[in-house]
């Protein structure tokens, strides 16, 4: 629903491009003649620019120095940049002589026509965007489709470069070769996990059993002064009162994964002595690679036992182990330790009755990806050694050298969807033979060739020649924008068979892949870099000031913007819920942070807010809050920035070299806005801060954890003692000052909270969907928007604006552009 | 330990005959064969800051009075000099950590639209030595891979954070079995790289477009990578040194922020003794997690993050305090090898600062710098306008003079700095 169409002009913030004459493109050139624009544009600088920027200028502009040679990329960008400080009209500035209006639009349509032509042409020659390699995350998906595999594999990659876009624009991507060597472990690594021929495991269900783990007796037994005590067991069942990594992994209990698959991994547990609800959850932990994962966290309510289950990948050597949070202390004060034996402490906890393990789930071993990577081969079972070296033996259909041949075909069908010539596969083939020849082992032979496809330039690069793209290109540039990793096969199906190009047949597969578990890649990744979700663990709240906030809670804000974000998607809904909402997305963990009544249970599901809630849009997420904050304090300036730069595509200039930043202060004497007044009193500050933090004032109302705040949280004048287990004893703040999240926007449009600001920038609708246009199409191409680029987002928002700028018409309008189709 | 090493065993052990420029730097390096120690080079980074109240005297000079921070380096006084007042220009970046990336190199405005990262000071000074020792650098790191060392166009090169893989890649013999599986690794790996490159050829040859700077990277990359495999084979023929100290337990626990960073300053004077390489960076990673130290029980970053509570303040120092009584066992460490008559020491020029001036506001400015040995004189605190800061760089050129390059310029630097 759009309140207004308008273009956001109270926010001060006028559009890029406002400005385009109706037929524009169409009959450019009639006519005309660049010469004579030429002149035109000569005459305009002399007499109203020159006699600031020139030769003997302070700014960075000096006009003699600034030919009209636009095929310089240089010079090119400048004359843009004042073609957008005119059409701002930011220039000339007040109090010098000012252009006739008539000669200033006469002036600009020149020069837009002239930066038009010239951005075209290199378009049209070169490509608009140059060949790139896969980002590290999509080299990554595309291993594991390939091989059936899970694992991590980007972080054998360098990180992306932190240029603040996206990691698939080519201008910004780096080579080395640090990534080289990357990209040849990751492929080894991929290889190692889906060549699996080691001894058969079992792969039924086995019990990881605490009750009886000598190691959980240990623990149980354990005096409180060497660390144990914490836990008990009653007739039937372990409980716990504090989730504890140490005493419930995996691998020290009797269970490690034999080898890297899925497994299903069901708990029986139910709440003890519960007052509220609590949280019963799964972690994985590896200490060799020094990472930990939350796998899966359910509610726990009442005295009812509870059975879940969750399927996972794990490698041989991973630990999983049962986790509680959400525990709150004995309604005494009193915590484990001084309150022995644990059987008598009246805190909340967890009883876990039974953990049952299934896996690796594999229909067959040779597992069916190991099986399937050697096409005209059969494995006979050979025992030998031990249970790590290899249990099976090839059997060749004809001899070893083909056997290679038909994985060299077939693995390279997958990675280029192509059929490789006789000569081809050969040279892949070369690769092996040598150690054929000297009796190596035939899979470590045969993986020397899979290895080289797997870091081929062709499977690595998206490279081709300029103009529109071939079926085969244009499916690439589908899936790796929806999927973020090669086409399947039925996208390659309607590619070769040259249908595809039709934009009815395009559209039909953006709308299967939308509704593929695959388009989860896409959302995630999506809004990580786009809104920021990736930093959400860049800083962790203060333990006494937000004790609330853990990896249950962490993992819920996430998935409600990234559920809302797909609904959007999915359900074709305006690009204004963005700004505000009546709905969003919440689990039961999630609701009681925002104070919503009435949501039961871990599933994350649409949640009905009804109209003006502080929590519609996405400015009213905890995930948001979160990202722009820092752990103990928010600041206006960052979430002011926020909005215009990542919502509304308009980022302010950067500060003034020099500028300070402000000291946080949660002592509780002075809040925030009294140390930005300075911002407001001080003109040079004012030019820009007077946009920048009145947003951030709107979203003052949210703490660093995403909590709706009437006061701020202060730590002044407590004495802290050292704590030790339960979360809640640390809730050691008190409540501070008042919040105030009034403001005035640049216009003078004054607003008293966050609703009342969600109601003017509502009005930016237009604004919001032409960022996310933008943003759209540069994810997709892996291009930035050019000049000549910004009748296409214009063309876009037209033809969407009547429904609203729905969000799925916006995708399908990003795939039918000419920015999309051609290179 | 020292063998000859002639051009023929080079030409051996690549297994064909190629002229590669590295082969004569190997065939004129080992300063340290005609008699004086080479200089070396080791940059410390501790992210998240030092209480700045707590390390900087009131008054710079060579009698200035001792701090709370000073007084735990106070055995080493006559080593190290304190400097006050540098800084990189233009560090507001992205994310406030962002200064981070960017220590070593000095770019501006780090994670900002259209940024890259440039070369790091240590990689710079790696390119100019050639291989005349095992590894050109080593970059090491409290906690996962992020180092601050970054290649000419700007790629980080992961860290090594785990003391027991440097030793291993540093001293550990492995048997001929492991020595024969480990150079068929290297032959199959070059000839990998042979064939992408060769790929990477007709692929460019195959399309008409004219922008090809990413594949002539990659191009460029895989030669190099192949190169460097050359040069790892090279090396293969040269036992690796004899140390006598077993080979180091990692500790696992994340938490462990003093432990993790205590082991690999232990192996610091290892690594130089043995001359395996001459430039070491470390940093040590802010992290989030409540360190195992008495007394502390809220992590190091949001301590960091103070907001001026004294209780805070009170517990930060107890980290930091630590991580410098750290740095004071690494320069004991340093000062009890002698190499020549000499102390080690005395051959090796040690940084030891961070990124942030004020942790708690996030300030890139009036940055804790320390430096240490190398032959500098030492024994005083500086201290530079605190409006109107030094360029950082201007150390780095200090430093790479020292280290024996005659650089003149580095980063943002306008001249050496005169300290």
């Amino acid at each position: 629903m759009i309140r207004a169409a308008s273009i956001a002009g109270w926010l001060g913030l006028q559009v890029l491009v406002p400005f385009f004459p109706a037929g524009f493109g169409n009959h450019l050139f009639a006519g005309e003649i660049a010469d004579e624009i030429d002149r035109e544009l000569g005459r305009f600088v002399n007499e109203f620019c020159i006699s600031c920027h020139d030769s003997s200028t302070t700014t960075r502009l000096d006009f003699t120095k600034t030919s009209r040679d636009f095929s310089d990329q240089r010079l090119f960008q400048r004359w843009v940049r004042v073609f957008d400080r005119l059409e701002k009209g930011e220039m000339p500035p007040a109090g010098e002589s000012q252009p006739d209006p008539a000669v200033r639009k006469k002036f600009l349509a020149g020069l837009e026509k002239r930066l038009y032509q010239a951005n075209r042409k290199r378009q049209q020659s070169r490509g608009r965007v140059p060949s790139r390699r896969l980002s590290r995350l999509q080299y990554e998906h595309t291993l594991q489709d390939l091989l059936d595999i899970g694992g991590k594999l980007a972080r054998f990659l360098p990180p992306e470069n932190e240029s603040g876009s996206f990691d698939v624009i080519a201008a910004q991507q780096e080579m080395s070769p640090v990534h080289v060597r990357g990209f040849l472990k990751a492929a080894e690594t991929a290889l190692d996990e889906a060549v699996q021929l080691g001894r058969q495991p079992y792969r039924g269900k086995r019990s990881l059993n605490y009750f009886q783990s000598p190691y959980i007796q240990m623990w149980v037994d354990r005096p409180t002064r060497m660390g144990g005590g914490t836990i008990f067991k009653t007739g039937t069942d372990v409980v716990m009162f504090r989730g504890e990594n140490h005493v419930f992994r995996s691998d020290h209990n009797g269970y490690r994964p034999p080898v890297a698959g899925r497994y299903r991994i069901t708990v029986r547990a139910a709440a003890y002595q519960p007052r509220s609800s609590i949280t019963l959850s799964l972690k994985r932990q590896n200490d060799v690679q020094g990472d930990s994962e939350l796998f899966a966290a359910w509610d726990l309510s009442g005295k009812n036992y509870r059975e879940v289950s969750t399927t996972h990948y794990l490698r041989p050597d991973d630990f999983f182990y049962v986790s509680a949070d959400e525990l709150e202390p004995a309604p005494d004060g009193k915590v484990i330790y001084n309150s022995q034996p644990a059987s008598e402490f009246r805190g909340e906890g967890v009883s876990i009755r039974s953990v049952v393990i299934e896996g690796p789930l594999e229909g067959s071993w040779p597992p069916d990806r190991t099986q399937a990577l050697f096409p005209a081969t059969r494995w006979k079972h050979a025992p030998q050694g031990n249970r790590n070296t290899r249990q099976y033996q090839p059997l060749f259909e004809s001899s070893a050298a083909d056997s290679i041949r038909k994985a060299i075909s077939r693995l390279a069908w997958m990675a280029f969807q192509r059929e490789l010539s006789p000569e081809e596969i050969d040279r892949f083939l070369g690769l092996a033979q040598p150690d054929v020849a000297n009796g190596v082992e035939f899979v470590e032979a045969a993986k020397r060739s899979l290895k080289a496809i797997l870091v081929s330039p062709e499977l690595i690069f998206l490279a081709g020649d300029p103009g529109a793209l071939k079926d085969g290109e244009l499916a690439r540039r589908l899936s790796f924008f929806l999927w973020r990793s090669l086409p399947d096969s039925e996208l390659v199906e309607i590619a070769n068979e040259k249908k595809l190009v039709e934009n009815g047949t395009l559209l039909a597969q953006v709308d299967r892949m939308i509704g593929s578990p695959r388009f989860d890649r896409f959302v995630n990744e999506f809004l990580d870099q786009w809104l920021d979700l990736d930093q959400i663990d860049a800083t962790t709240p203060d333990y006494f000031l937000y004790p609330e906030y853990d990896d249950v809670l962490r993992r819920a804000m996430l998935a409600e913007t990234r559920e809302f974000f797909k609904h959007l998607v999915r359900d074709n809904l305006s690009v204004s819920n963005l700004v505000d909402s009546e709905f969003t997305f919440l689990n039961r963990r999630l609701a009681e942070h925002y104070g919503v009544e009435g949501v039961v249970g871990e599933q994350v599901r649409r949640v009905n807010l009804g109209p003006n809630h502080v929590r519609g849009g996405i400015l009213g997420q905890a995930s948001i809050a979160k990202v722009t904050a820092n752990g103990t304090v928010t600041t206006p300036v960052r979430r002011g920035h926020f909005i215009l730069s990542n919502l509304l595509g308009l980022p302010p200039d950067p500060p003034p070299p020099g500028v300070g930043s402000v000291e946080p202060d949660t002592r509780g004497a002075t809040t925030i806005r009294e140390v930005l007044g300075r911002h407001q009193s001080e003109e040079s500050c004012a030019v820009c801060h007077r946009k920048i933090d009145p947003p951030g004032f709107a979203m003052e109302v949210f703490d660093p954890v995403g909590n709706y705040r009437t006061r701020y949280r202060s730590s002044r004048g407590n004495d802290r003692a050292i704590n030790v287990g339960l979360r809640l004893l640390h809730k050691e703040y008190i409540l501070g000052k008042k919040v105030d999240s009034a403001g005035t926007t640049p216009q003078g449009d004054d607003f008293r909270n966050i609703q009342e600001y969600k109601n003017l920038l509502l009005k930016s609708s237009d604004q919001v969907a032409r960022n996310v246009v933008s943003r759209l199409i540069e994810f997709s191409t892996g291009g930035e928007i050019e000049f000549a680029d910004r009748e296409v987002v214009e063309s876009i928002l037209d033809a969407t604006r009547g429904e609203g700028f729905p969000l799925r018409s916006l995708i399908h309008q990003v795939v039918s552009s000419r920015l999309f189709r051609n290179r | 330990m020292r063998h000859s090493f002639t051009r023929r065993t080079a030409l051996k052990a690549s297994g064909i005959a190629i002229t590669l420029p590295w082969l004569e730097s190997m065939a004129s390096g080992f300063a340290s064969d005609s008699g004086a120690s080479p200089q070396r080079m080791v940059l410390i980074c501790s992210t998240l800051g030092l209480y700045s109240p707590a390390l900087f005297p009131s008054d710079p000079g060579r009698n200035y009075r001792t701090t709370e921070y000073l007084k735990i380096l106070e055995n080493h006084r006559k080593d190290f000099t304190l400097i006050g007042g540098l800084s990189h220009p233009d560090q507001s970046g992205k994310d406030p950590h962002d200064s981070e990336i960017t220590w070593l190199t000095s770019a501006r405005n780090p994670g900002l639209g259209g940024f890259k990262n440039t070369i790091s000071v240590d990689q710079f000074a790696a390119s100019q030595v050639g291989n005349q020792t095992r590894f050109r650098s080593l970059s090491l790191s409290t906690f996962t891979q992020k180092s601050q060392s970054y290649t000419t166009n700007g790629v980080m090169i992961p860290a090594d954070e785990k003391p027991s893989a440097v030793f291993e890649k540093l001293f550990l013999k492995g048997s001929p079995r492991e020595i024969k599986k480990n150079r068929q690794y290297l032959a199959q790996g070059r000839s990998l790289l042979d064939f992408v490159g060769e790929q990477t050829k007709a692929l460019k040859r195959k399309s008409s477009t004219r922008d090809h700077r990413q594949l002539d990277e990659f191009f460029q990359a895989v030669r190099k990578a192949e190169s460097d495999l050359a040069e790892s084979e090279a090396w293969m023929d040269r036992p690796k040194p004899d140390v006598n100290i077993e080979k180091p337990k990692d500790i696992v626990d994340p938490s462990d922020l003093i432990g993790r960073t205590q082991a690999l300053f232990n192996l610091i004077p290892l690594i130089l003794e043995t001359d395996s390489t001459r430039i070491v960076s470390v940093v040590i990673q802010g992290q989030s997690t409540v360190p195992k130290i008495q007394g502390v029980n809220a992590g190091h970053h949001p301590l960091s993050h103070h907001g001026r509570d004294p209780d805070k303040i009170k517990q930060l120092k107890i980290i930091e305090g630590r991580i410098l009584n750290c740095f004071g066992s690494l320069l004991n460490g340093l000062g009890n090898t002698t190499e020549k008559g000499r102390r080690l020491l005395d051959s090796t020029s040690v940084l030891f600062g961070s990124n942030l001036g004020n942790a708690n506001a996030h300030d890139p400015r009036n940055l804790p710098i320390l430096v240490a040995g190398g032959g500098f004189e030492h024994g005083k605190y500086v201290s530079f306008d605190r409006l109107n800061n030094r360029p950082l760089c201007n150390l780095f050129v200090s430093l790479l003079n020292q280290f024996g390059l005659e650089t003149e310029q580095f980063g943002t630097s306008t001249g050496p700095l005169d300290f």
